[in-house]
């Protein structure tokens, strides 16, 4: 009680400053009064009485600083003093506290993004009750070591009636997307169907109402549906009396049954269902079989390795009675029963750890070049700490301050760093190819923020340690004498040393030629161009119901009479309708020219994309007319066949300058379908999608002769197409109310998502040769000014002997390129070895190309020479007579 | 030698909490005189130390502090035994007294009493 009573008064003081000094000097005056009087009173002289009256008090300075202790924290104080005094030091070096603090935050930065992924990806667990007893099946091939999740679904039957060991087992096929239609305009969304068990094995309680019964679960049951909480919001409006209500999917009547918790997710990478059905597989195998997803939850106390035995147990005495063809599926694969979450995440844990790994180094190595720049300032920092001893100042006292030093260094890269770090998590959200479980859910929280302080904490304890040791030598005093530091000079140091700096350099040279390769790349693949203008280009498609639409008279209608009313809508400047977008593959067809031999059914030559086309395509699309004439509205059911080809394919099929025009093609060359079509025009190429492609030989046909369910809208706009959305949507419902329009895009959009693995992996690889390179300039400037602080001595001897400063800064200049250079050898080396791995990523650029190789020594060799260049200039300033004076 | 200050300075409290309860307010010079009459001046500590004890003691709450005027008409610090101050002061009393005792009959002792 007491203690407490006075450890708040002295925080109070402490907290609001209260140095009240005078009192107690005034004590001390009137003390000293008093004694001096009654000295005076025994009969001393005044200088004797005052004299005897100061020696009985005691040392004042002493009794303050006692005094001060007892009325403070003590301890508090001289951190704020350590902090202050830090920050005063830092700001009279600005360059080496940017270069630490730049090198520290991105370290850190890297650290806290990797993290982040890590802890949403890998350690988070899964949202549903008790996940550490899911469990799902999955036949392993020995011999591919490949996994498939696909389990027939009488296995699945056997496994539910006979298993002892999961206390619910669940199954789900996933069935893509159904046609919703009578909630608002016809929408294509993404659903599936599962077993009446699948939300109580996961245990997830419904929002409303239940989920299914096993009699809905049945082939001919009642059809029920459960919705999930965005399509209830979104089409709905969030409906309190929804349970009941019908819902159209494909055309059939269900009843919707249930709502999902806004919680609730699915553990797929792929798209959220929004939308279940019940699984209602057949009873037995003799209709069809359906591969299923399994996904159980163990009972208490059972383990992995005793639900597969149970599981093989059951296969034994039931596979003899299934269909041969699944005997023969099932029995070449090995059964294995793996806890969910590792399911999910296996295939990004060996690479996610590996990354974490590697940026956790990557710190190490830049805490390593922090303690070396420090350890490099040592002479200009020896005296100060020689003075300061002198003055009083104790060992611990100086250790701590230096300790202190490196923790307001990383202090302040971890706040850059962990803007960095938040910077670093949209990128790799927006970059990191979708597939990857929980990868949205990425975001810098609690959990990182805390990773991050406690990763800043042990930076600044690592890299503080080194200088701190200093401190600690025998032979401080030699230091305070001569005011130059003779610890870790040794010979062994600099060798350890010297290897960091070559080895930072070799990395460097490593991804930087990566990034560089990457870069070249990247810029090959986006400069080539689309072939066609993508600006201002919407997209969308449209699926006919073959039902509805059967026969072509009557697909051409639909479309004549869409493209008829969106050729007129406000904003749009021309419009066109197609089989496939105008940049992804589509589906080939055998050709031959009419007068020719027929290609051999084997020869993949003549096999070409074939599409059709509305007239104005090239034109809304801005693909040149080349020779000929592209086609228009007299081309149609009653006309004569006829087609454009592309350069491409006159390249391929009349590579002597022929004429082609009036030629005819023979589509479908040689089957029972084949057509002959007149060539009327011939134009531009345009690039197909993906790495390392090409422009490929096409056909177009007009739409109006060769109609099809399948129909892309290409619209171009006057401005951003996002406006024009709604009314081509009115335009296709007022023709049809119950056909749904999807996929809707800008080709900007969908372009740039094409490029989007290459972005990331020329983004991320880039950052990583950028805080090697870095690393590599910090670790040699560390190493040569350290090294030309060790030799100030020398190098004063030498010039007083008659070197010039020429030859001084050849010396040093010399060891810096040694060291640079070999890193350089090393480094291309293993750029050699390395970069071939790269060359599934490359497009029209070798994983050797010298001109990268070579651009990378340069900058390496300049960095190197810059970094050599400050400390070099610091040597050539040596005054001899100073630096022998030092002795 | 921490050891023997820490125990210094437990005594001098408590003899300053003594001489405040017998003697009422006092200055800080005042104290340190009567310390050293009591003590027949064996007690050799320079005065000064009893200014952070005296400031330990306020921050405790044992004693209060006000300034007065002194003997030869100045301004001086006075210190007084606060209520809490006289509970602690009973309280260390017996457990000196105590303490004394215990060790005061280890000194009494003679071989034929443990016999």
């Amino acid at each position: 009680m007491r203690a407490l009573r006075r450890f708040l008064t002295r925080l109070a003081n402490f907290a609001m400053r209260r140095h009240d000094d005078q009192r107690l000097k005034e004590e001390i005056e009137e003390h000293l009064a008093l004694q001096t009087a009654e000295n005076l009173r025994v009969g001393l002289s005044p200088a004797e009485a005052r004299r005897q009256a100061m020696l009985k008090f005691g040392t004042v300075e002493a009794i303050k600083e006692d005094y001060r202790a007892e009325r403070g924290m003590l301890f508090l104080e001289t951190l704020l003093q350590d902090i202050r005094y830090g920050l005063r030091m830092l700001r009279k070096s600005p360059g080496f506290t940017a270069v630490a603090v730049l090198t520290l935050a991105l370290g850190i930065g890297a650290n806290t993004a990797i993290f982040s992924v890590v802890d949403a990806v890998l350690l988070r667990p899964l949202p549903y009750k008790d996940p550490a007893r899911l469990v799902w099946t999955t036949l392993q091939d020995p011999k591919s070591n490949l996994h498939r999740s696909a389990v027939p679904h009488p296995t699945y039957f056997a496994w539910r009636n006979q298993n002892d060991v999961f206390s619910g087992i669940a199954a789900m096929h996933f069935m893509g997307e159904f046609t919703l239609t009578g909630a608002g305009i016809p929408e294509r969304i993404p659903g599936m169907s599962v077993s009446a068990s699948f939300f109580s094995v996961l245990g997830v309680e419904l929002a409303r109402g239940r989920s299914f019964s096993s009699e809905e679960d049945r082939p001919g049951g009642p059809r029920a549906a459960i919705l999930s909480y965005g399509l209830w919001q979104s089409h709905y409006a969030g409906d309190p009396r929804i349970l009941g209500r019908p819902i159209m999917l494909d055309d059939k009547d269900y009843s919707i049954v249930g709502v999902l918790p806004a919680s609730f997710k699915l553990p797929t990478s792929g798209a959220q269902p929004q939308v279940f059905v019940p699984l209602a597989a057949p009873a037995d195998a003799s209709s069809a079989i359906w591969f299923l997803g399994v996904i159980a939850r163990l009972k208490p106390r059972v383990t992995l390795a005793q639900a597969e035995a149970d599981l093989s147990l059951i296969d034994g005495r039931t596979l003899p009675l299934l269909p041969k063809f699944i005997g023969r599926y099932t029995q070449d694969v090995h059964l294995r029963v793996v806890s969910l979450h590792e399911y999910l995440t296996g295939n990004v844990r060996a690479p996610l750890w590996t990354l974490m790994a590697a940026v956790a180094f990557i710190l190490l190595i830049a805490c390593a070049n922090i303690a070396n720049l420090q350890l490099s300032r040592g002479s200009v920092r020896t005296r100060e700490f020689a003075l300061r001893s002198a003055l009083g100042a104790t060992r611990s006292r100086l250790a701590r301050q230096l300790l202190m030093e490196s923790m307001l260094l990383s202090a302040m890269g971890g706040l850059v760093g962990l803007l960095g770090g938040f910077w670093g998590v949209v990128l790799l959200r927006s970059f990191v190819p979708r597939g990857l479980l929980n990868i949205q859910d990425v975001h810098i929280d609690a959990v990182a923020l805390a990773f991050t302080i406690v990763v800043s904490a042990l930076a600044g304890a690592i890299s503080g340690f080194a200088p701190m040791l200093t401190l600690f030598s025998p032979n401080l005093n030699d230091t305070i004498q001569t005011g130059r530091a003779q610890v870790t000079g040794s010979r062994n140091n600099a060798f350890v040393r010297n290897l960091l700096a070559i080895a930072e350099v070799a990395a460097a040279v490593v991804l930087l030629v990566a990034a560089g390769l990457l870069l070249k790349s990247f810029l090959r693949l986006t400069n080539v161009g689309a072939g066609f203008d993508p600006h201002n280009l919407l997209t969308a498609r449209i699926s006919l119901p073959i039902d509805k639409y059967s026969t072509e008279p009557e697909q051409a209608a639909f479309s004549a009479q869409l493209l008829d009313r969106i050729r007129v809508l406000p904003g749009v400047r021309a419009a066109s309708l197609s089989t496939s977008l105008p940049n992804t593959l589509s589906s080939e067809t055998r050709v031959g020219i009419e007068g020719r031999q027929a290609p051999a059914l084997n020869d993949p030559t003549a096999s070409v994309p074939v599409d059709s086309v509305s007239d104005g395509y090239f034109r809304t699309l801005g693909i040149p007319i080349l020779s000929g004439r592209g086609f228009d509205n007299r081309d149609g059911p009653n006309t004569a066949n006829v087609a454009v080809v592309n350069q491409e394919f006159l390249r391929r099929f009349f590579p002597h300058g022929e004429n082609p025009i009036g030629k005819r093609i023979l589509i479908a060359a040689g089957t029972p379908y084949q057509t002959a079509v007149s060539i009327v025009g011939v134009s531009a190429a345009i690039r197909r999608v993906g790495p390392g492609d090409k422009r490929l030989p096409q056909v177009f046909l007009p739409f109006a002769q060769s109609p099809s369910t399948d129909i892309t809208v290409l619209l171009r706009t006057t401005s951003v197409p996002g406006g024009v959305v709604s009314a081509l949507r009115s335009q296709v419902l007022a023709i049809d109310k119950e056909l749904p329009l999807s996929d809707v895009a800008t080709m900007d959009d969908l372009l740039s998502g094409e490029t989007a693995g290459q972005r990331f992996e020329m983004v991320a690889v880039g950052l990583f040769a950028a805080l090697a390179l870095m690393l590599a300039a910090v670790g040699i400037y560390g190493v040569i000014s350290y090294m030309v602080s060790q030799r100030t001595h020398e190098i004063g001897i030498r010039m007083a002997l008659g070197a010039q400063r020429a030859d001084v800064l050849r010396m040093v200049i010399r060891d810096g390129i040694f060291m640079a250079g070999t890193g350089i050898v090393v480094g291309i080396g293993g750029a050699l070895a390395l970069t071939r791995l790269l060359r599934s990523l490359l497009f029209e650029i070798r994983p050797t190309d010298p001109l990268t190789f070579i651009g990378v020594s340069l900058l390496l060799g300049l960095v190197a020479l810059a970094a050599c260049y400050i400390p070099a200039r610091r040597a050539m300033r040596v005054e001899p007579m100073e630096a022998l004076r030092y002795e | 030698m921490k050891q023997k200050l820490d125990v210094l300075q437990g005594t001098l409290a408590l003899m300053i909490l003594k001489i405040l309860d017998v003697l009422g307010p006092l200055h800080g010079y005042g104290i340190a005189r009567r310390i050293e009459q009591i003590s027949r001046d064996v007690l050799s500590v320079n005065q000064g130390t009893l200014y952070p004890v005296l400031l330990k003691l306020e921050q405790e709450g044992a004693i209060a502090s006000e300034w007065g005027v002194s003997e030869n008409n100045r301004r001086a610090r006075f210190y007084r035994l606060t209520r809490a101050g006289r509970k602690q002061l009973q309280e260390e009393t017996r457990d000196w007294e105590q303490t004394a005792a215990i060790i005061g009959r280890f000194f009494e002792v003679k071989a034929e009493d443990l016999s």
